[in-house]
């Protein structure tokens, strides 16, 4: 074997067979899942597993649309999702703004608290949270949930818009502020602008974070018209373990929104876990 | 000029903690605030439907947890579960980052068909593993028993061990790409002429990976493994979602049992006691490690 074909070969076995390897051990149980939402219910449980659904049909999309209330826990989901993650990106912008640009007395805290609470277990955090949510008197409604997924991902958003923040040169806001712009405007007119790629990335790491999220939904809401899509589909394991079809509807409905984002914030990850760490 | 500025209600001084005033407040009350009243609860016999027995009782609940048989078999379990889970992830994700540290051709798109994972909740996974390792229809066991590796169809969920297995390989599918992500930021970072030198002084791949690799890399898997070991541990969706605990208790974690408990009996004294352990122990854990591994010495990036 000549030196040329021994290196070929070494990287087909290093290289290419790992790849393809790794790209169908990611990739089937999505296909799966798209694959088996798509049967007919009947079908499903049946001996030979087919790979490819013929017919195809959306039946299991419309019955969990209009009969198992997926339409009320998609709603949900997207209501707090959508909230949570806005206000904690704003209000990380201006946190993460502040601890970029200023010098000022306590900033070595305000980075030890945001670390500190990156740490903190979530489960250990859910009882308090109830009896505070009870207290409040909105421990069955969606407030609970807004407000501790905005909390939760204040520290990592913070951490990564300020290094975004930072990257940015101070230049273009102090013209700005010597021409007599504010500092709000100074904010809102020159650096979202800029680094407006970075606070929607921020805002979708929240976001899938947020919209993935169990524990607490399940320990807080107690009303069914309450309810989020990750519960809504643990739901129906226990009420049909054999209802796949719908099952597999309900996941490949509640991944779409995550896909997307995804496939948008993906190239942001390796940036991200240098400003922070990504949860999840 | 000075004298507007002193008469301005907002300051100069002032602004930077203006701004960090909603988001500090917010973690402060929401969760610095409630680990407090975690250690505080944990001392009171406190439950939530019988707010008359409440009252200081010491540490009565901290002897009726340690006589617990059940917080010991899911404290074993949880020690289980986290070492192999944060062992695979952990050596998994080092081989996906190596590999996509090469250059082949289409590795954008490879790299996010690679680390979409990621973006799955853990209920998500949960629910489509749990119907891919179904024992009759699963397509786990069609592929297994089309490939001749078995000849029967197992029953993953039958025993304890083969239950753990399994929720561990779904968690570790999912938990790759986070270590892969913190791998490949810190592969990118070593200037490329080390392995240059390296190349001249005729040193092999793998010498190459111990001696130039891995101690540059150091920090980065001192502080990957010590976040995910306590994210893996506070785990409770994915394990509800395939086994819930079962069966007979044997994928039953400390958060697991927490949740169940605080659920059945809204018995705040106990739960907090459960959960101030835990704490302690991950807190514990978090010094030891971070003190053991060395971190922030040497090989720093």
């Amino acid at each position: 074997m000549s030196n040329k074909t021994k290196k070929r070969l070494i990287r087909i076995l290093t290289v290419n067979i790992p790849l393809v390897v790794l790209f169908i051990v990611t990739i089937f149980p999505l296909y799966w899942t798209i694959v088996t939402s798509l049967k007919p219910e009947n079908q499903i449980m049946k001996l030979p597993l087919k790979y490819w659904p013929s017919p195809i049909t959306f039946d299991n999309y419309k019955y969990i649309w209009n009969n198992m209330g997926f339409d009320v826990y998609f709603f949900n989901s997207v209501m707090v999702t959508v909230i949570s993650t806005v206000v904690c990106t704003v209000v990380s912008l201006f946190g993460g703004y502040a601890i970029a640009r200023y010098p000022y007395k306590g900033k070595k805290l305000t980075y030890l608290i945001l670390l500190v609470s990156q740490m903190f277990p979530g489960v250990v955090l859910m009882i308090p949270l109830f009896e505070i949510f009870k207290n409040m008197g909105i421990v069955n409604s969606p407030y609970s949930l807004i407000l501790t997924y905005t909390t939760v991902r204040i520290p990592f958003c913070m951490i990564m818009i300020s290094g975004f923040v930072a990257g940015v040169s101070p230049a273009l806001e102090e013209a700005a502020q010597i021409d007599g712009c504010s500092v709000l405007g100074a904010i809102t007119k020159i650096v979202v602008p800029t680094i407006a790629p970075g606070l929607v990335a921020a805002g979708a790491f929240a976001f899938v974070s947020s919209w993935n999220e169990y524990v607490y939904a399940f320990c807080f809401l107690s009303s069914e018209r309450y309810f989020t899509l990750p519960i809504g589909l643990k739901l129906m394991k226990g009420e049909f373990s054999v209802a796949y079809g719908s099952l597999a509807a309900g996941c490949v409905m509640a991944l779409i929104p995550v896909i997307l984002l995804f496939a948008y914030i993906q190239k942001y990850l390796v940036s991200g876990l240098s400003a922070g760490a990504v949860k999840g | 000029m000075q004298q507007k500025k002193e008469k301005r209600f907002i300051n100069i001084r002032t602004i930077p903690y203006l701004m960090v005033l909603p988001s500090i407040s917010v973690i402060v009350i929401f969760m610095f605030y409630p680990i407090f009243k975690t250690f505080y609860n944990s001392f009171h016999h406190y439950i939530l439907t019988r707010p008359k027995d409440y009252g200081f009782v010491g540490l009565d609940n901290y002897v009726k947890l340690f006589s617990d048989p059940l917080f010991y078999k899911s404290l074993n379990n949880t020690v289980i579960w986290t070492f192999f889970n944060v062992f695979f992830q952990c050596i998994l994700g080092l081989l996906v980052a190596l590999l996509m540290n090469t250059e082949f051709k289409g590795r954008k798109f490879y790299r996010m068909i690679v680390f979409s994972p990621w973006a799955f909740g853990g209920m998500l996974v949960a629910l489509i593993f749990s119907y891919m390792f179904t024992g009759q229809t699963g397509v786990i066991n069609d592929l297994l028993m089309k490939s001749g590796l078995i000849h029967e169809r197992i029953s993953w969920f039958s025993t304890g061990s083969l239950a753990r297995g399994t929720l561990i390989f779904t968690t570790t599918w999912r938990g790759i790409p986070f270590f892969a992500v913190s791998f490949l930021a810190a592969l990118q970072s070593i200037p490329g002429d080390y392995y240059e030198a390296a190349d001249v002084d005729g040193a092999n791949n793998i010498y190459q990976f111990w001696r130039i690799t891995l101690p540059l890399i150091k920090n980065t898997l001192i502080l990957t493994t010590l976040l995910r070991t306590i994210w893996t541990f506070n785990i409770v969706d994915i394990i509800a979602g395939m086994t819930d605990g079962g069966p007979n208790n044997s994928t039953m974690t400390l958060p697991h049992y927490l949740m169940t408990k605080f659920n059945e009996g809204l018995d705040i004294g106990y739960s907090s006691t459960m959960a101030a352990a835990m704490a302690l122990i991950l807190a514990v854990f978090a010094g030891v490690y971070v003190a053991a591994g060395g971190f922030g010495k040497e090989g720093d990036l």
